[in-house]
């Protein structure tokens, strides 16, 4: 009898919370209102200047192996771009072997996506490449992308080595390789052995401006 | 939006939700422009900070200094029409003229209330009309609350005109009158003008008492605080050739000013006005550069008074040409000072307006920060949740606010909290590390660039944890 009671209650209740609940859903739903803390106000911003920002890393640059005999084939080789009228410097500086953050050392490219590419003259294996994009500055570079190619045009038999595109702005697929802070030492990227003769580069501004920079790439391979 | 215009709107946001203005004497400036903007923003529909938009806010001073352009005639006839035409040169096309004349902060409004006051002066002392007094010192009393460095512009006119009555000797007086009632009156207004204002127009009495205490403050604020730079910085940013272009304002300035000032010198008998501001010009850019604290948009205050002197110079050297090939000839000179005007504006204030290499970019906002706001965008939308939250982490994350006023449930932590649950994580880079190691694995982050040096650090929990419900900060 009272199994007989509870199942009925059971029944009853489960009935008008079914038939209520469309209802609930419909009419008691609102916005969850929330009172969050608001930004404290600042005066005018002081410009930063910081002398150079290390890479956000404890003690030295792990050492990156190669084989023994490398040497930088990038130096004084040819470089073409997407943007042949730099708005500052010109593209010699970009293998020129000079290091130097400051000004004069530095090729300016234009707004958005752009591309540094360097002829080897002839295919060699690589092991890896270091770009200097921008030091004297902490800033990141957007989308950063380097490729491979005995393709002048790279329309083909492209081995693409670094990315760091997750929005896919460069049209090669979202990127999966780390954004990183531009630091004095550069970065290097793992060219793995691959045979190449053209090295390209890209960017599609920074964290500073829209612009593209590039101090210095210097491509290490076996001559 | 530079940070200052995001601090601006913030205020303003604030003003159009309900609070009532206070003014705060420590690192804010006075409460005329957001009075004047206040009525602007409120005809374009908006009742909140998230329904600003810059364009709406940036047409108050760029009114403002087409305003500046109308204030040159309060100074007819002691300069001619052709001066005034000549000077509206440089006030209307020199890039620090258009370049700040798009930001909304004080610096533009600050500049035409000088130029009414000078003006509105002017022409009581040479009337003793009692209407002139009052209107100089309404100006006077709006100048007083929009920026604490009004006292020194007051006190560098003061001197100019303590100067000019000793070099010129020159009473334009009506005979027999007296000034005395009407600068009792003038004065009489000024106060009442910064008491209203300063005070909220009576709602926050105590503002009163704030604006003078301001004055201590701000005078230990020109001693720098980070802003501190060398004496010849103001030189160098106006003269010097930089990253971006060929200063061609601050080179005509410079040149036709100089002849400009000989011109106003040898008719100071005649007519003091120019010699007047040309030292008002030269006094208010030696106190500028004598005090630490510098920042490019201060410039426009002796630069706004050197024009006129500019204007003068141009004209002279236009004089020289003798005949009907006069007015050609200076016409000519005209149409190519402001080519090289425009040249250099059209690279500062449109090509470059937030690069580092630009001298009137100071600690710009950097462009990429739209690119934070459309991710923070899609990210809240694409999660879902009914009140995603944005929690922004640091103390040096300006002008975010203004970028994500469109967000509904944004909070601002000087440290990460524990709570609540939120969807994005915004923190500044110094605290990045803290940050990332405290929301634990499952989130990725992204960097973004709020001004030069200064960076962002975007988290947010990767596609395959999302609703895993893992602590969030």
């Amino acid at each position: 009898m009272t199994k007989a009671l509870l199942r009925a209650t059971f029944l009853a209740t489960a009935c008008v919370s079914l038939g209520m609940l469309p209802a609930a859903r419909a009419d008691d739903l609102v916005p969850l209102k929330l009172d969050l803390p608001r930004p404290m106000f600042v005066g005018t911003p002081v410009p930063v200047k910081l002398p150079n920002l290390e890479a956000p890393r404890a003690g030295r640059r792990p050492d990156f192996m190669v084989p023994k005999g490398v040497v930088n084939l990038a130096l004084n080789k040819k470089v073409t771009s997407s943007d042949m009228e730099p708005v500052l410097g010109d593209l010699t500086l970009i293998t020129d072997g000079e290091k130097a953050g400051d000004e004069g050392n530095y090729v300016e490219l234009g707004k958005g996506k752009q591309w540094v590419q360097i002829d080897l003259t002839k295919a060699y294996k690589l092991y890896a490449i270091v770009v200097w994009h921008f030091h004297s500055q902490a800033r990141a570079y957007k989308s950063v992308a380097v490729q491979v190619s005995n393709d002048p045009d790279f329309a083909t038999g492209v081995q693409t080595l670094f990315n760091s595109d997750d929005q896919n702005v460069l049209g090669f697929g979202a990127g999966q390789d780390p954004t990183y802070i531009e630091t004095y030492e550069g970065r290097i990227i793992d060219a793995k052995g691959d045979s190449a003769r053209y090295v390209r580069l890209y960017s599609a501004g920074n964290t500073t401006s829209e612009m593209n920079h590039y101090i210095e790439v210097e491509v290490y391979g076996l001559p | 939006m530079h940070t200052d215009e995001a601090v601006n709107a913030s205020i303003l946001g604030e003003m159009l939700e309900g609070r009532p203005y206070r003014y705060d004497p420590v690192d804010r400036h006075g409460p005329s422009l957001y009075y004047a903007t206040y009525p602007v923003v409120r005809a374009f529909g908006a009742h909140s900070l998230g329904d600003l938009e810059a364009w709406e806010l940036r047409l108050v001073p760029a009114v403002l200094g087409a305003g500046l352009l109308g204030a040159l005639l309060l100074f007819l006839p002691a300069f001619p029409p052709p001066t005034l035409l000549a000077s509206a040169l440089w006030l209307g096309v020199g890039a620090p003229f258009v370049y700040y004349g798009r930001y909304w902060i004080h610096e533009t409004l600050l500049v035409l209330l000088t130029f009414l006051l000078l003006g509105f002066s002017w022409r009581f002392s040479r009337t003793t009309r009692t209407g002139w007094a009052i209107a100089a010192g309404l100006a006077a009393g709006a100048l007083l609350a929009t920026k604490e460095t009004s006292v020194l512009t007051l006190s560098c006119a003061l001197g100019a005109l303590v100067l000019t009555r000793l070099l010129c000797r020159r009473d334009a007086r009506p005979p027999g009158t007296s000034i005395v009632p009407g600068v009792a009156l003038g004065i009489a207004a000024a106060v009442l003008a910064s008491a209203l204002l300063f005070s909220s127009f009576g709602q926050n009495p105590g503002g009163i008492g704030d604006a003078l205490a301001a004055l201590a403050y701000a005078t230990e604020r020109a001693g720098g605080q980070g802003h501190e730079k060398p004496p010849l910085t103001y030189l160098g940013w106006l003269l010097a050739p930089n990253l971006r272009s060929r200063p061609f304002c601050g080179w005509t300035l410079a040149a036709f000013g100089l002849v400009g000032a000989w011109c106003a010198w040898q008719r100071r008998r005649d007519e003091p006005l120019p010699m007047f501001m040309a030292l008002f010009a030269f006094i208010t850019l030696a106190a500028y550069s004598a005090i630490p604290y510098k920042t490019p948009w201060l410039l426009l205050n002796a630069l706004a008074p050197w024009a006129l002197i500019a204007g003068t110079g141009l004209n002279r050297v236009g004089a020289v040409f003798a005949g009907r090939s006069r007015v050609v000839l200076t016409l000519a000179l005209a149409a190519g000072v402001a080519g090289l005007l425009a040249s250099e504006t059209w690279r500062l204030c449109l090509v470059f307006p937030a690069d580092p290499g630009n001298p009137l970019a100071y600690s710009p906002t950097s462009p990429d920060i739209r690119r934070l706001e459309a991710r923070a965008e899609s990210l809240v939308s694409e999660r879902g949740a009914l009140a995603p939250i944005v929690a922004v982490v640091g103390a040096d994350i300006w002008p975010l606010p203004w970028y994500l006023r469109h967000c509904p449930n944004v909070g601002y932590w000087p440290e990460l909290p524990r709570s609540p649950e939120a969807t994005v994580v915004i923190s500044d880079a110094s605290q990045s590390e803290r940050v990332s190691r405290a929301l634990g694995p499952g989130w990725t982050s992204e960097i973004f660039g709020l001004r030069p040096e200064v960076l962002a650090v975007l988290f947010h929990r990767t596609a395959a944890d999302h609703g895993a419900g893992k602590r969030g900060p």
